[in-house]
């Protein structure tokens, strides 16, 4: 491999070293196929998720804060810390990106990601350099862009603390965390001299900090890679002429970069880079060897620095005001404005526009703004990256919105029927607490143990499985933004929203990346994605509801689903969710059902105290319902299927029908017994109750059968009497027809001809009173009631 | 100059067709209903409530003029149009969720001009629609209103995709919208599938109506009632009026609307007879008589298969009247070429009339099974047998045949010597 170690390894921090207990060797620069890396240098690195991974479209960028060498992990020695920075599409929806002004850029804006990631990643990983300009909130720099092979990009805002959904200033939040460190470490390094030498380098606080959330530890230390251990090796200082020179070489045959193929990119020298690394050899930094040392020495040394404008690139951050000099002067050496003429950055473009399949024709305004003014970055970017393209043309998902906001109900019976809907969320799902436990600390062990698992939920619909598993969820989200959790990763999908099991895969794809593939690719991409551990791996967990609809003859989707959280790279936690029990032996092959494992749960059907809990708990202190209304209510529920939505559905009619019945008392009458009226304006009684289960529950074959006209009910008595006859339920339409004549005789009226019997059939079996074969058998077709015999005698004779 | 019959003839044949007639009001017994939707889509409407509901009654009870008059009602009310999109779907027309979905899309983003965006795949047009009511926020987005007429069909979809989509939405606090389906089914609720049967609210609505002659006749009046306009002169409108309350109580009408009534008590019959009976109307007849009544009435409840027995050959009805003869004989069995041709010969042996060779005894046989008086007999696949031994069903009652050779010009008389003994 084309892997080497540029000098002398280096002493760093205990407290980094600790990170893991192997044994670390610590290097400054390392070179890489034919490319230069050092400590701060702003990297590009391959995003395996992607289709193409080293397209700068889709690549991770990052800046390196530690390389080292670690002996024990045989396949992978050579590994890097780095601190990310977010591509904008990358970004998570929670956050506030709207507010930005001017507008984020899709194309060259980052943002520092501050310490959500873990940035441990392999150097292998790494395919090219790349430059970060530190920004003012509200500037848009220039010369942003890909120029001659080396991508440029910007960054002005960082992502907030853990908790928060705003982008804060990049400047900000970087001071910040340099003032935390050094407070930090000044309090750090006093308590370790006042308690003993004999106590361990890193104080307690840091240490327990650091088992939390090592990622923490790396990133401030990282800040200052030279400051902690400044041992600087004589091959870096060699190297920097070198590099200024190549630099300029380079800016004067602009035209060369143009036309060299992206491929070779990997064989050129670090070229018009950040490194300003000739000026930091002026950085009177004494080698500091010791970590202890190190941080007794760390605020003096600190200082020194500050004053220091050129010091290492755009990440050399200390204060507010170097910065801005520090960027003042690097963008005079970088932006190629004074280098490369108007000209020939709209050649450029041009050839990236044709590389991109740019739907856009020439001459388009988007391309004129480009070449008049190549100030404005943003719009010039924009034209760029081929997946903006493509979002523009699709529609956004909306629907139109109204002239005014809904209004509230404000009757209290009203604010109950708010409350009693299906949809209204509760605050906490009562009588599902062993499962909510259950599955919470089934999906919190499997993602803080870095793992996989699947989970299978059953239960008959209406018993809380999605809801529980949607509230697990939520207390999970919760608690990683406390930072209990590392980040997870979610996805929902559900059979009955696929139009093909296939199609969950481009659904599963879709919500990880947001792209839009067909479900062959995106079923190759997954398998790719769960057996490989790239970086900025998070943890998935895959909510599958309606699973039995996933079945296929080959069960290939179902196997798919299984296998991946198998997969020890994958850590894929899977909830499926599916109504019947015993699925998995049913209907799944046994090789799809060893994979699925026995963690199973089963969401009983509600109990009636269960019910009436849920009932009583979404009207908390309203009391306008009967208790003996809600038992009512519970018992009737339970009886029949356990459904709760189905319980609250009654109550909620119930006090519909309230609310209507003391509309009709009290509006025409207010005479008769004022309390009665006020009593019954407030509650919801039994009577309203069973009116509603009635009209619920109750199919009206009485009434049907009495709106039917006189000859269809001289048909039904028709029926009747053939099978009083034959005995056997189905009859022929003719034999019925005998039947039906002698009715009409003995009821004295004139017979009906055929069409019309067959149209009073017809007519009889849409209501589907009576079932009969299909019309094209006209007179043969066989008949038979839908209905009770009983019911029909006893409707008929009613009338 | 166009008379007023003329124009009477017009506006009343107008009405007839395109069921214009504002003057047939809902029944009382449906106003409680109507206003029971009404409310339903009105909280869903102004309080963003997700609603779901079935309306069930028969044919031609008036489901669709209730959901009707609803939306009129809502559209009426101060300020609310904006507020609302309705959307309409047929289970005939959009007989798959494909294309139901494709054009729920379209009724929803018509304002938005994108007619004419290309669709992409099912599944793209499905997960954009969910994504567009899942987006939607409670307090800000329009609700849309469903009314699915012929709601049972799209129970018979593949998984019930679309209904399960539309009732879960409805269940869970996504866009505000309400799902009104119209069925004829009385069993509506047991078609769905228990996961969409539990997302579904349960509230049904069941619009049956007890009969009734007295309100038939005032119907029948009040469809041929005109109002004085500007073309009608008053005393015109008075005189037709009369006319029309008058025919309405003439007792040979009266005994034919009965009839119909009791067999069909459906609006739409009764316009349909009324249709009829109005294109007689001229200026030598400018006013509805009862033979006209009487006359369409006929028209519009004859027997069809009487009418096309007249129209057979002497030889087509022989035939059929022999395997009517052996259908008898065999208690309903079906019979083949061979056994009825046999019948025939035997029938003709002392006869004066011509007789007809077995090819041309075929023919007439194959042409009776063209017209489908005769039927296959179902199950056994007739490419297998000989054309002469496929065994068929007789699909004409006695009573048919009789009316027809009764009513049948110049038949001779031995063949209904033979009906008398046939039947």
């Amino acid at each position: 491999m084309d892997f080497e170690w540029i000098g002398d390894p280096i002493s760093v921090n205990e407290a980094v070293r600790q990170l893991t207990p192997k044994p670390k060797t610590f290097y400054k620069t390392c070179k890489y196929l034919g490319t230069e890396y050092n400590i701060g240098d702003h990297v590009l690195i391959a995003n395996s998720e992607a289709d193409d991974p080293e397209s700068f479209c889709y690549c991770y960028v990052a800046s390196l804060v530690y390389m080292y060498e670690m002996k024990s992990n045989k396949k992978d020695p050579f590994r890097a810390q780095v601190q990310w920075y977010s591509r904008v599409e990358q970004l998570s929806k929670n956050f506030r990106k709207d507010s930005v002004h001017p507008p984020l850029d899709d194309a060259w804006e980052l943002v520092h990601e501050g310490q959500r990631y873990k940035g441990d990643i392999s150097i292998e990983t790494i395919f090219d350099k790349c430059s970060v300009l530190i920004c003012e909130e509200n500037e848009v720099p220039r010369g942003v862009g890909k120029q001659k092979k080396l991508c440029t990009f910007f960054c002005r805002f960082a992502l907030g603390p853990k908790n928060s959904r705003d982008l804060i200033s990049v400047k900000e939040s970087l001071a910040k965390q340099v003032a935390d460190i050094t407070a930090k470490t000044l309090v750090d390094s006093s308590s370790a001299i006042n308690q003993s030498d004999k106590e361990p380098m890193t104080p307690r606080r840091v240490s327990t900090r650091c088992r939390k959330m090592s990622e923490n530890e790396n990133n401030y230390s990282g800040l200052y890679p030279e400051l902690l251990n400044t041992p600087r090796s004589s091959t870096r200082n060699r190297q920097a002429p070198r590099q200024l020179d190549n630099d300029k070489n380079e800016s004067c045959v602009p035209s060369a970069s143009i036309n060299t193929p992206r491929s070779s990119r990997r064989n050129r020298e670090p070229s018009l880079s950040v490194d300003n690394e000739d000026n930091e050899s002026n950085v009177p930094t004494g080698p500091v060897n010791t970590p202890r040392s190190s941080k007794r020495i760390k605020p003096r040394c600190l200082d020194e620095t500050l004053p220091s404008p050129l010091k290492n690139s755009t990440f050399s951050i200390s204060s507010n005001k170097t910065k801005e000099l520090c960027i003042v002067i690097q963008r005079c050496k970088v932006t190629p404005n004074k280098e490369i003429s108007a000209k020939e950055q709209d050649q450029t473009s041009k050839v990236k526009a044709r590389k991109k399949l740019d739907l856009e024709t020439p001459g388009t305004p988007a391309k004129a703004v480009e070449e008049k003014t190549p100030k404005k970055p943003k719009r010039a970017g924009s034209a760029t990256p081929c997946s903006t393209q493509k979002k523009r043309l699709r529609l956004t998902p909306a629907i139109s919105s109204r002239s005014g906001n809904v209004t509230e109900p404000t009757s209290p019976l009203g604010e109950i029927r708010r409350r009693l809907h299906v949809a209204a969320v509760p605050q906490t799902l009562p009588c599902r607490e062993d499962e909510f436990d259950h599955i919470y600390n089934y999906v919190e062990g499997k993602l803080a143990d870095g793992i996989g698992g699947c989970m299978y939920i059953s239960g008959v619909p209406g018993t809380g499985k999605t809801a529980t598993v949607n509230e697990v969820i939520r207390v999970l989200k919760e608690s990683q933004t406390e930072g209990d959790l590392p980040d997870f990763k979610l996805i929902e999908v559900n059979g009955m929203k696929l139009t093909a099991p296939q199609q969950i895969y481009v659904q599963i794809w879709n919500q990880l990346t947001g792209s839009k593939v067909t479900a062959d690719k995106a079923a190759k991409l997954l398998h790719a994605k769960f057996s490989t551990n790239g970086p900025r791996h998070r943890p998935t967990v895959l909510i599958v509801d309606e699973l039995d609809l996933l079945w296929t003859r080959q069960q290939d989707v179902l196997y798919n689903i299984f296998e991946w959280p198998n997969r020890p790279k994958a850590q894929l936690t899977v909830l499926a969710i599916a109504n019947t029990m015993d699925l998995p032996e049913r209907l799944l092959m046994n090789r799809v059902s060893s994979r699925m494992g026995l963690t199973r749960l089963t969401f009983q059907p509600y109990k009636v105290k269960q019910l009436q809990t849920i009932i009583s708990s979404r009207l908390e202190n309203v009391v306008s319902f009967e208790p003996e209304a809600v038992e009512f209510i519970a018992r009737k529920v339970s009886a029949a299927s356990g459904d709760a939505r189905r319980a609250l559905d009654i109550s909620r009619r119930a006090a519909e029908l309230a609310e209507k019945g003391n509309h009709n008392i009290s509006s025409p009458t207010k005479s008769p017994s004022k309390r009665g009226a006020h009593f019954s304006k407030s509650t919801v009684t039994m009577q309203h109750v069973q009116a509603a289960i009635e009209e619920m529950f109750s199919s009206p074959k009485l009434l049907a059968i009495q709106a039917c006209s006189l000859h269809e009910q001289l048909f039904l008595n028709a029926l009747v009497q053939e099978f009083n006859r034959t005995g056997v339920e189905e009859s022929v339409f003719d034999q019925v027809i005998r039947q039906h004549y002698t009715l009409c005789d003995l009821e004295g009226m004139s017979r009906p001809n055929v069409s019309e019997l067959l149209s009073v059939c017809a007519s009889l079996c849409s209501s589907r009173l009576i079932l009969s074969e299909h019309g094209r058998n006209d007179i043969r077709q066989k008949v038979r009631l839908n209905i009770g015999i009983d019911d029909v005698t006893y409707a008929l004779k009613c009338l | 100059m166009t008379s007023c019959t003329e124009i009477c003839r017009s506006i009343l044949l107008k009405r007839m067709v395109f069921n214009t007639h504002s003057n047939i009001a809902i029944p009382d017994e449906f106003l409680e209903h109507q206003n029971y939707v009404f409310n339903l889509l009105k909280s869903t409407v102004v309080n963003g409530e997700n609603n779901s509901a079935l309306l069930i009654g028969p044919r031609g009870s008036g489901k669709t003029m209730l959901i009707n008059s609803v939306i009129a009602d809502l559209e009426a009310t101060c300020n609310l149009e904006k507020d609302y999109v309705v959307i309409k779907l047929h289970g005939f027309f959009q007989t798959d969720d494909r294309i139901a979905i494709q054009e729920i899309t379209r009724q929803l983003f018509l304002e938005e001009e994108t007619a004419n965006r290309t669709f992409g795949s099912f599944s793209e047009n499905l997960n954009f629609l969910l994504d567009s009511l899942k987006v939607a926020d409670r307090k800000t987005a329009k609700s849309i209103i469903f009314i699915i007429d012929e709601f049972d069909q799209f129970c018979q979809h593949k998984n019930q995709t679309l209904l399960y989509n539309l009732f879960d939405v409805c269940q869970s606090a996504q866009a505000p919208m309400a799902v009104i389906g119209l069925t004829c089914r009385m069993d509506a609720i047991s078609l769905f599938e228990k996961r969409v049967r539990s997302r579904f609210s349960h509230r049904q609505i069941y619009l049956l109506l007890k009969p009734d002659f007295q309100k038939y006749n005032e119907t029948f009046v009040s469809l041929l009632r005109l109002q004085p306009s500007r073309e009608l002169k008053a005393i015109y409108v008075r005189s037709w009026n009369k006319s029309a309350e008058d025919l309405a109580q003439d007792p040979v009408v009266q005994g034919s609307l009965k009839k119909v009534f009791n067999l069909n008590p459906k609006l739409r019959l009764l316009q349909n007879i009324l249709l009829v009976a109005l294109s007689r109307l001229g200026e030598s007849h400018p006013f509805l008589s009862s033979k006209d009544i009487v006359t369409a009435i006929e028209s519009q409840t004859t027997d069809c298969k009487t009418l096309q027995l007249q129209g057979l050959s002497v030889l087509e009805l022989q035939l059929l009247l022999c395997m009517k003869y052996l259908d008898k004989i065999y208690f309903g069995e079906p019979c083949n070429y061979e056994m009825a041709f046999y019948e025939y010969t035997k029938q003709m042996k002392n006869s004066s009339m011509q007789k007809f060779d077995r090819q041309i005894a075929m023919k007439a046989m194959e042409h009776l099974e063209t017209l489908e008086l005769i039927r296959p007999v179902e199950g056994i696949s007739s490419s297998k047998v000989q054309k002469e031994f496929v065994v068929y069903n007789i699909l004409v009652t006695s009573e048919q045949l009789s009316a027809a050779i009764s009513k049948y010009p110049g038949l001779p008389t031995e063949v209904k010597q033979l009906a008398d003994t046939c039947l």
